[in-house]
């Protein structure tokens, strides 16, 4: 039995940053480049769900969310710029999840930045954000982890805040079963 | 924050404590270990290498429950990689009914301890980072038909004289149709 090393925790934050700065440099070369088309200058994506979280260093420490391999996504880019990120994302083993569009989130949700670039830039939603949009519009599929939550020293406070003020069930979390 | 839910938040969490010591027995890390490695999940923890271990059906139950994730990949799992599982009789009838339709690709919004039938089908559809297992729906069907010598013969023309075999070929002509 061997135990993975520690730089094992890191791996889907070191893939998701490849996969920008790859994309960023995509991007840089094709502007330059003799055929060149107008792309927008700002190119920017807001990763949500599941990965947003794995990507958390708080979140992933004190958590430990599993995910699937669909990576939710706002985008705001032109359309080869969006069919180059999936395509990396594929390599990588991921999928850009279609219907990302359709996540709700409070309206005064907090992003972080998590990668700027020459022609790129990458916020992740807050923690806190992500699991109340789980616990508001997903509570069966996410009640154990909005449960790890809840206990969690660091945001559960907060959490409970969020799910009560959004009208979401604290109770059904707070069922042991 | 009042007594009474103080108090719910104290029992939830020795509950949760109980429950992170499953995520570290050896078989839910081979459950885990296994579906990551066959590009089904990303995990955020680091996970012991447990090598050619069967799973068994009963804690994959038993692991659903506490990530509900593990039951949304694992038809697709148990669809391509069969063998690796024992026990198989303790799959629940209705989850047993459910992976005998995505078999055949079907899919509704049925669901088994939380998760959609559909979410599952999107799984066993998804090309896995092995490249071994065919997704679902590539899978070759077999089937066979009874051709009157002369079309024989036409069809092993055809072949011969390109660089198609005979299944090739008549995939090609009923795709031109």
């Amino acid at each position: 039995v061997v135990v993975l090393g520690a730089d094992r925790l890191d791996i889907m934050k070191d893939q998701i940053l490849e996969i920008l700065k790859s994309l960023d440099e995509w991007i840089q070369e094709e502007k330059n480049g003799p055929e060149s088309f107008r792309i927008k200058p700002i190119n920017e994506i807001v990763l949500l769900g599941q990965v947003a979280l794995l990507i958390d260093d708080q979140v992933r420490s004190s958590l430990n969310p599993v995910a699937t391999i669909d990576v939710d996504a706002w985008l705001e880019m032109d359309f080869a710029v969006e069919i180059e990120f999936k395509k990396r994302l594929v390599e990588k083993g991921l999928e850009l999840d279609l219907l990302s569009k359709e996540i709700w989130l409070r309206d005064n949700y907090e992003k972080e930045l998590f990668y700027e670039g020459e022609y790129l830039t990458c916020y992740k939603v807050a923690p806190l954000d992500l699991l109340l949009s789980k616990a508001i519009k997903a509570p069966k599929k996410n009640k154990k982890l909005i449960q790890n939550a809840l206990v969690d020293d660091e945001i559960g406070e907060e959490l409970i805040r969020l799910i009560e003020s959004e009208g979401g069930d604290l109770g059904y979390f707070l069922n042991e079963s | 924050m009042n007594k009474e839910l103080k108090n719910k938040l104290k029992r939830l969490k020795l509950k949760k404590e109980q429950e992170k010591l499953l995520f570290k027995e050896d078989r839910y890390i081979n459950i885990l270990q296994f579906l990551r490695n066959k590009g089904l999940l990303l995990v955020a923890s680091e996970l012991k290498v447990i090598r050619n271990k069967k799973i068994d059906i009963k804690d994959v139950l038993t692991l659903g429950e506490l990530e509900p994730r593990v039951i949304e990949v694992f038809p697709a799992a148990f669809i391509r990689f069969e063998r690796k599982f024992k026990n198989t009789r303790a799959i629940p009838r209705d989850l047993g009914n459910i992976i005998d339709e995505l078999r055949e690709g079907k899919a509704s919004d049925y669901e088994f301890m939380g998760v959609r039938q559909k979410d599952m089908l999107r799984w066993c559809n998804s090309e896995l980072k092995d490249g071994r297992s065919k997704p679902l729906n590539k899978k070759k069907i077999l089937t066979s038909f009874k051709l009157s010598p002369e079309i024989f013969k036409k069809l092993e023309e055809l072949s011969e004289n390109s660089a198609l075999n005979k299944t090739q070929i008549v995939e090609s002509l009923i795709m031109k149709a």
